[in-house]
C-alpha cells in the first residue's frame, strides 16, 4: 500500500486512518487559523490607518494595478488533487511571503507582526513539505531568499491599495487552503 | 618591580630582564580528572638566569605553598630539568611553582596552574514552555553535580529533519534560556536537549521531542458574567472570554465553584464556546467561580492555565422549603384555663432555607389560600413562649426569607404517655461533643428528641440544648455544644437530660431519666 496513492483522488479515505497524517492535519488546521487571525489583524490595521476597508470601493483603482493572483484551483472541491493542492499551497505561501514586504514597508510600526506572519508561513510551508515527503510525494525546496521581484506601485496611494488587495487575496487563499485541509481531515 | 606575564598556550613565565626565559614549567595536562596523576617538568636555562650562571642549581617544587619532591637531572643544552609526578591530584585548582635556591633563599622562577574536576554531569529534568506573547520557548533544567571546571552549556534544537542548532545559551550560573521564535518550527515535532561541555567531555540531557505549541503556556480565561437563568431554577449561566492569543486554538476549559463553607470544589469540563449553563445550585447561596483552560490537543504535555481570578455570585432566593425541627414544653398558666407553651425550633439547613432567613412565624392555624391567620409570634429567634387556651392541640411554625414563606410545620401539643428509653448513658466524643447511647424501646419509634442543659451552680435555661434524631432505629446520637475549654477554671458541665421517643400519633415531651456528665467524663445516673 502506497499512502501517496490516496492523495490522487478517490481512495483518500485510506489516509483518514493514518494517525500521523491526521495529527499533521489537526496541527496545521490550527496553524492556518493562527495565520488567518494575524492576516485579519493586519487588514484591520490597513482599514484603520488608510480607511481602505471595502473591496468593492477599490475595484476601479485595481484595474490599473498588477496584483499577483495565486492559483489554488487544485484545492477546490470539484477539482481536488491533494498532491497538487499541497504544492499550490506551498507555492502560494512563497509568493505571499514576498508580497508581505510590501505590507512591512507600508506599516513600519507593525513590522513585528509581519515578521511573525512570515515565520509562520515559512513553518507552515515546511510542515507541508515534510508531510509530503513522509508520504513519498515529490516536493520543491525553495531557496531561503526570495528572488521574486517586489511589486512596484506608481503612487503611495497605489501602494496602500496594493497592500489592501495583497492581504485580501491572501486571506481568501488561506480560507481555501484551510477548507482543503479540513476536507482531508473529514475523510 | 618584578612583574610576570603568562604566555597564553605555553604556560611559561617570562620574567623581567635578567630572568627572561630562565625557567619553563611544562605540565602534561593543564586540566585533569580529579584524583588522577599530574606530571610536570621544570627546565632551568642557566645562561638566561642571571645569578645562577655559576654553581650547582637545586630545583624544588611547591604545590601552592606546600613543598613537593621532584627528581632532578641534567637536560640537553646545559639545562637543569626536574620532573615532578603527583600520583593523586586532589585539588580542584592549584598553582605549581618551580623554585631554585639562590643565596640561601628559595626563589620562585616558574609557575603553571593545574585544574582538576569531572566531565560534566548529565543535565536533568529538561522542560520547556512556550510564551504566547512572543512565541519564545523557555526551557529549564537541572545541572547535576558540579564538575569544578569551566563548563559551557547550550540548549540545542533541531527540526524533524534539520541540522541541530544552538537554540540559546544560558547566562552564567543560570539553568534556563529562551529559544527565539525564528529558530522554532511550530506545529511540528522538534528535538530539544541541553549539551554541557568542559575540557574533560560533553554530556547531553535526554532529548525532548515536542511540538512547541504543545507546551504553550496559556493565560487564564476571564469570567465575564454569572447569572441565574431562568429565574426560579437552580441553574446558573456563565459567560467567559478566553485569553488573548488563544483565538485560533481549540481549548478545553474547566469550571470550578463552591460555596464558602464547602470543603471541596465542584469541577466540570466545559467547552470553549464562551457560555455554559450549570444546574444544581443552592438558592440564596454565594458561590465562588473560577475557570481555567488548556489546548485541546492529543499531547499529554498540554498544561492547564492558572485558575482565573474568582468571581462571586449569590444565587437568587426562593421561599424556604421543608419542615422545621420543632420541640416544645408546656405548663398550665394560672387558673384561666391557659397553657403556657415554650416552642423551640431549629433553623432550616441552607439547602432548605433557600436564602437568608428573615424570621419565623407561629400561628394557631395553617395559612390557607393566601389568608393569613393571626400570628402568635413573629420573631428572628428560634424560640417563642406564648399562652394558648387549654386544649389547644396544634400550633404552626413557618420560616420566611425575602422570597417568601415556607409551608407551616405542624406541632402537636399532646403529651405522650409511655416509658422513655432505658439505659441512657453518655460518653465523651471530643471536647465539644458527647455520644449519647440508649436502648431501643419495644414499641416502634419514629424519632427521638434529645435534650440537655448545662449544669452550673444554678442550672440555666438553654434554648438550643436539644435535637431531634430522625432515625427511629438509632440508639446513639452525637450532641455538640460548647462544653468549655480544656483547662479552663470553670468548665461548663453539660448533661443530657431527656430522651423522648416520639411517635406519629402524639409526639411530646415525656419524663426521662437525667444524666450528669462533666466534660471528659462519663455520665452517670443521678
Amino acid at each position: 500500500w502506497a499512502p501517496w496513492q490516496a492523495l490522487h483522488g478517490a481512495p483518500l479515505t485510506e489516509l483518514s486512518g493514518d494517525q500521523d497524517f491526521q495529527l499533521f492535519l489537526q496541527r496545521n488546521l490550527e496553524f492556518t487559523r493562527k495565520i488567518r487571525g494575524d492576516v485579519a489583524a493586519l487588514q484591520r490595521v490597513v482599514c484603520d490607518t488608510f480607511q481602505l476597508c471595502k473591496e468593492d470601493e477599490l475595484l476601479l483603482v485595481r484595474q490599473d494595478m498588477d496584483i499577483t493572483q495565486v492559483p489554488l484551483e487544485q484545492c477546490h472541491k470539484r477539482t481536488f488533487q491533494a498532491e497538487t493542492c499541497f504544492s499550490q499551497i506551498r507555492a502560494g505561501l512563497r509568493v505571499y511571503q514576498g508580497s508581505l514586504a510590501t505590507i512591512q514597508a507600508l506599516l513600519p510600526r507593525h513590522a513585528g507582526l509581519v515578521e511573525t506572519l512570515q515565520l509562520d508561513m515559512a513553518n507552515l510551508s515546511s510542515n507541508i513539505q515534510q508531510q509530503m515527503e513522509d508520504l513519498g510525494l515529490a516536493t520543491v525546496t525553495y531557496p531561503s531568499e526570495n528572488q521574486d521581484p517586489r511589486p512596484t506601485f506608481s503612487t503611495h496611494f497605489h501602494h496602500q491599495v496594493g497592500g489592501f488587495f495583497i492581504l485580501a487575496n491572501f486571506q481568501r487563499f488561506l480560507e481555501t487552503a484551510y477548507r482543503a485541509l479540513r476536507h482531508l481531515a473529514s475523510l | 618591580m618584578a612583574l610576570s606575564q603568562q604566555c597564553s598556550g605555553c604556560d611559561t613565565f617570562f620574567l623581567p630582564a635578567g630572568t627572561l626565559g630562565c625557567a619553563s614549567v611544562t605540565p602534561d595536562s593543564l586540566i585533569v580528572p580529579l584524583g588522577s596523576a599530574v606530571t610536570a617538568s621544570c627546565t632551568i636555562h642557566r645562561e638566561l638566569c642571571r645569578g645562577l650562571e655559576q654553581g650547582k642549581i637545586r630545583i624544588s617544587w611547591m604545590l601552592d605553598n606546600k613543598p613537593v619532591a621532584g627528581s632532578q637531572h641534567q637536560g640537553p643544552g646545559g639545562t637543569e630539568v626536574s620532573n615532578l609526578t603527583l600520583p593523586r591530584f586532589n585539588h580542584t585548582q592549584a598553582k605549581l611553582w618551580c623554585c631554585v635556591e639562590w643565596n640561601g633563599t628559595k626563589q620562585r622562577v616558574g609557575k603553571t596552574e593545574i585544574r582538576a574536576g569531572y566531565p560534566p554531569a548529565k543535565p536533568l529534568n529538561l522542560s520547556c514552555i512556550l510564551n504566547l506573547s512572543d512565541y519564545g520557548l523557555t526551557c529549564q533544567w537541572e545541572q547535576g553535580t558540579d564538575s569544578h571546571l569551566p563548563t559551557s552549556v547550550v540548549l540545542k534544537c533541531a527540526g524533524s529533519r534539520g541540522q541541530a542548532v544552538t537554540g540559546c545559551t544560558p547566562r552564567e550560573g543560570h539553568r534556563h534560556c529562551t529559544v527565539p521564535r525564528r529558530l522554532l518550527q511550530l506545529y511540528r515535532q522538534m528535538e530539544i536537549w541541553v549539551s554541557a561541555t568542559n575540557a574533560l567531555g560533553t554530556a547531553e540531557s535526554e532529548h525532548l521531542c515536542i511540538d512547541p505549541m504543545d507546551v504553550a503556556k496559556l493565560d487564564p480565561p476571564t469570567l465575564q458574567s454569572v447569572q441565574s437563568i431562568p429565574f426560579q431554577t437552580d441553574c446558573v449561566a456563565l459567560a467567559w472570554d478566553t485569553a488573548r492569543g488563544t483565538e485560533h486554538m481549540e481549548l478545553q476549559c474547566e469550571l470550578r465553584y463552591r460555596a464558602p463553607e464547602d470543603p471541596a470544589w465542584v469541577t466540570g469540563i466545559i467547552g470553549r464556546a464562551g457560555t455554559a449553563q450549570r444546574c444544581g445550585f443552592l438558592f440564596g447561596t454565594q458561590y465562588h467561580f473560577q475557570m481555567r483552560c488548556r489546548r485541546n490537543s492529543a499531547s499529554a504535555l498540554a498544561s492547564w492555565s492558572k485558575w482565573s481570578p474568582g468571581r462571586n455570585y449569590t444565587t437568587h432566593e426562593k421561599a424556604p422549603t421543608g419542615k422545621l425541627d420543632a420541640w416544645w414544653g408546656a405548663q398550665p398558666a394560672g387558673t384561666g384555663g391557659l397553657l403556657e407553651v415554650q416552642l423551640r425550633w431549629k433553623p432550616p439547613r441552607q439547602r432548605e432555607a433557600n436564602g437568608r432567613v428573615l424570621g419565623y412565624r407561629v400561628t394557631l392555624s395553617p395559612r390557607r389560600r393566601g389568608r393569613d391567620p393571626p400570628t402568635i409570634c413573629n420573631t428572628t429567634h428560634t424560640q417563642c413562649s406564648f399562652s394558648v387556651p387549654a386544649g389547644t392541640r396544634r400550633v404552626y411554625v413557618s420560616v420566611y426569607n425575602a422570597a417568601g414563606e415556607s409551608a407551616p410545620t405542624e406541632v402537636v401539643l399532646l403529651e405522650r404517655k409511655g416509658q422513655p428509653p432505658a439505659g441512657l448513658r453518655a460518653v465523651p466524643g471530643d471536647e465539644h461533643s458527647l455520644w449519647v447511647h440508649w436502648e431501643a424501646p419495644l414499641a416502634p419509634v419514629m424519632a427521638y428528641v434529645l435534650e440537655w442543659q448545662p449544669v452550673t451552680a444554678e442550672p440555666e435555661y438553654c434554648s438550643t440544648c436539644w435535637q431531634i434524631e430522625h432515625d427511629g432505629a438509632a440508639t446513639t446520637a452525637l450532641i455538640q455544644g460548647k462544653w468549655g475549654l480544656p483547662g479552663g477554671p470553670h468548665p461548663l458541665v453539660s448533661c443530657p437530660r431527656g430522651l423522648a421517643p416520639t411517635g406519629p400519633a402524639a409526639p411530646g415531651p415525656a419524663p426521662t431519666s437525667w444524666l450528669s456528665t462533666a466534660a471528659g467524663a462519663h455520665c452517670s445516673s443521678l
